[in-house]
C-alpha cells in the first residue's frame, strides 16, 4: 500500500462541508443523525453474553438490548460502524495514509502510548454511555438539531480536553 | 405533505434501515479521513491551539447540516418533527462530555475516529476501541451507582428553539454567522500558536473555503425567507380517521425499538393519566387543542382504561395513522407490568422478561430453570460415538 504517495488532506472547511451532508443524508433518509460509540457498547454487551449469558440478561442497562427480542448486533448502530470502517479503509488507502504505525509523539515508549489508548478508551466508553452518545451522535447530530443537551455536552468536550492537555503533553510532543 | 424522512416513520420495516446506514457509515468514515481524523496527533493538535482542524471540521459540519435542515423543512420537503432529537439530561451531558472529552487528549481519538484509525492501520486506533468497549460494559455494571446522575435533570426533547422561542431557521442563520465568527478567531489563534512553537501556521481560511463558507451563510440568510411561509402548510384537507388495532406486546416492541417513532395518547382522563400512564404518553387534555401539530408522518397510539369504543372528536383532526390499543391501560399492565409467568416456554419467557425489565425498570431474575423431563441416557450398543 505504499506505492501511492500520501495525499495532502482535505481543507477542513470543505472537509467540513462534505461531513454536513453526510450528517444531512442521515437526517433526511434515516430520521435520525450519526452513531459510532453504540455499536462498541452492543459489542461489549454481545462478548459478556457469550461469558455470561445469565449475568446480562440481569443487568439494569444491558437488559435494554434484549428486549426488542431480536440479536443484541442486528442494529443499525452496528451497520454505520462497519461503513466508517470501510469508509475510512478505502480513503486511506487511496490517500496513501495507510500505514501501519502507532501514533504517538518522540518522547513516549509504545507500551505507555498503548496504555494510555485504553485507558482513554475506557473513559470515553464510559462517559458515551452516560451522555448517551459519544462526539458523533451527540455533538455532531444533536448539535446540528440544535438539542440544548448535545451542545452542553460539546462545550464540556471541549472543557475537559483542555482541561487535560498540559498534563499529557508528553505523549504528543 | 412531507416526504422526509424516509425512515423512523413506521413506514418501512427497519431492517431496511441498515442499507442506508451503511452507505451513509461509508461516507462519514470516508470524510473523517479525508479530514486527518484517522491519525490521533492531528486530532490532538486541536487541545495544542496550533491546529485546530477538528473544530472547524466539526462546526462547518453542523452549520451544513443544521441550514440543509432548515432549507428542506422550510419547503416542507422534510418534516422537522420527526426527526430524532437525543433528550437533555443536563448532569449526564455535563459529566459526560467531560470525562469524554478527558478520553479524547488521553487516547487521541474519539469513538468514532478510533475506527478510523484502525481502518488507517494505527493500531492505538484498535486499542482504543477496545478501552471504548472496555468502558461501556464498565458502565452498564456500574449502572445502579451511577443511574442517579444519569438520569438527573430530565428535560426531555429540549431544543434552542423551544428555550428561546425562535423558528429553527432563524436560529441556524444566527448559529452559522457565530461560527463564522469564531473561524476568524481561530485562524488568529493558530498563527499565534504556531508561532510561539516555531511551527507554519495551517492558514487554511483559502478562497476556496471562504467561498464555501460564503456559499453557507448566503444560504442560512436565505432559508429565513421561509418564515415568510405558514408552517402548517398541509393542514387543508382532513381525511376521516381510520383506526386500526395493536396489542400490548406489538406496542411494547415498537416503543423499546423507536420511542419516538410514535405517540402515546392517553384517554383515561387527566387524573388516572397523571398518576399512571405508559411511558412518553401524553394526557389526552394537555394536547387536545394541538392535536393538529402533532407531525402526520408518525402514527399516534390511543388508549383507554380497557377497550375504548368512542373516541374524542379532536382526533379527527390528526391527519396521520391512529391505532388503538387493544385492552387498553389493562392489558397493558397485564402484559407488560406484571412479571411474566414462569411457565411460559423459556424463549417466550425471556422475552416477556426482558420487556417487562425495560418498562418497570426493576432487575430481571435470573432466567427460570427449564424443568426438562429426565431421560436416562443409554449408551448405544452400535459404537462409533467418542466415548
Amino acid at each position: 500500500m505504499s506505492q501511492i504517495k500520501e495525499k495532502p488532506l482535505w481543507n477542513p472547511y470543505i472537509a467540513g462541508v462534505a461531513l454536513g451532508l453526510v450528517l444531512l443524508a442521515a437526517f433526511l433518509v434515516l430520521g435520525h443523525g450519526i452513531g459510532a460509540s453504540g455499536a462498541s457498547s452492543r459489542l461489549g454487551v454481545f462478548l459478556m453474553n457469550g461469558v455470561s449469558e445469565s449475568h446480562v440478561h440481569a443487568s439494569q442497562y444491558f437488559a435494554r438490548y434484549f428486549a426488542a427480542g431480536s440479536h443484541v448486533l442486528n442494529d443499525w448502530l452496528v451497520f454505520m460502524v462497519i461503513g466508517i470502517f470501510g469508509g475510512g479503509l478505502v480513503s486511506s488507502v487511496l490517500g496513501g495514509r495507510n500505514k501501519s504505525e502507532i501514533v504517538k509523539g518522540p518522547r513516549v515508549g509504545v507500551g505507555w502510548r498503548l496504555i494510555a489508548a485504553l485507558s482513554g478508551g475506557i473513559l470515553m466508553g464510559f462517559a458515551a454511555r452516560l451522555a448517551r452518545g459519544c462526539t458523533s451522535g451527540q455533538a455532531l447530530s444533536g448539535g446540528a438539531l440544535l438539542s440544548v443537551g448535545s451542545w452542553i455536552f460539546m462545550l464540556a468536550v471541549f472543557a475537559g480536553g483542555y482541561a487535560v492537555a498540559a498534563l499529557v503533553r508528553r505523549q504528543w510532543q | 405533505m412531507n416526504l422526509l424522512p424516509i425512515f423512523g416513520t413506521g413506514q418501512f420495516p427497519l431492517a431496511l434501515e441498515f442499507i442506508p446506514a451503511l452507505i451513509i457509515g461509508f461516507g462519514f468514515g470516508f470524510v473523517l479521513e479525508r479530514s486527518g481524523f484517522g491519525r490521533a496527533s492531528v486530532l490532538v493538535a486541536q487541545f495544542y491551539g496550533h491546529d485546530m482542524r477538528v473544530f472547524k471540521v466539526m462546526f462547518t459540519a453542523i452549520v451544513t447540516a443544521m441550514i440543509g435542515v432548515a432549507i428542506a423543512s422550510g419547503a416542507g420537503v422534510v418534516d422537522l418533527k420527526a426527526i430524532y432529537v437525543p433528550e437533555t439530561f443536563l448532569f449526564a451531558h455535563l459529566v459526560g462530555g467531560f470525562v469524554l472529552g478527558v478520553g479524547f487528549i488521553v487516547s487521541g481519538y474519539c469513538p468514532g475516529t478510533s475506527i478510523v484509525g484502525f481502518a488507517s492501520s494505527k493500531w492505538d486506533g484498535l486499542v482504543t476501541i477496545a478501552g471504548v468497549v472496555v468502558g461501556s460494559v464498565l458502565f452498564g455494571e456500574l449502572y445502579p451507582l451511577v443511574k442517579p446522575l444519569y438520569l438527573a435533570q430530565a428535560k426531555g426533547v429540549l431544543t434552542f428553539s423551544d428555550l428561546l422561542g425562535l423558528r429553527f431557521e432563524v436560529l441556524a442563520a444566527a448559529v452559522a454567522l457565530f461560527a463564522v465568527a469564531l473561524f476568524a478567531i481561530a485562524e488568529k489563534a493558530e498563527g499565534y500558536f504556531s508561532r510561539r512553537r516555531a511551527l507554519e501556521a495551517p492558514n487554511t481560511m483559502t478562497p476556496v473555503a471562504k467561498g464555501a463558507l460564503g456559499t453557507l451563510i448566503a444560504l442560512a440568510l436565505a432559508s429565513t425567507a421561509f418564515l415568510l411561509v405558514p408552517q402548517d402548510s398541509d393542514a387543508g384537507r382532513r381525511p376521516k380517521v381510520h383506526v386500526t388495532r395493536i396489542d400490548a406486546a406489538a406496542l411494547a416492541k415498537r416503543l423499546i425499538e423507536r420511542p419516538r417513532g410514535i405517540m402515546l395518547v392517553d384517554l383515561r382522563g387527566p387524573e388516572a393519566c397523571k398518576a399512571k400512564r405508559i411511558p412518553l404518553a401524553y394526557c389526552f387534555d394537555q394536547i387536545a387543542a394541538q392535536i393538529e401539530n402533532l407531525p402526520s408522518n408518525r402514527p399516534l397510539v390511543v388508549y383507554g382504561h380497557s377497550g375504548t369504543k368512542h373516541l374524542p372528536k379532536q382526533l379527527s383532526r390528526f391527519t396521520g395513522k391512529v391505532y388503538r390499543l387493544d385492552g387498553g391501560y389493562q392489558s397493558w399492565s397485564e402484559h407488560v407490568l406484571r412479571k411474566p409467568d414462569p411457565k411460559l416456554s423459556p424463549a417466550d419467557y425471556r422475552l416477556r422478561l426482558a420487556v417487562h425489565s425495560h418498562f418497570t425498570g426493576q432487575t430481571m431474575q435470573r432466567p427460570a430453570p427449564v424443568v426438562r423431563p429426565t431421560v436416562i441416557r443409554r449408551k448405544s450398543k452400535k459404537g462409533g460415538g467418542c466415548l
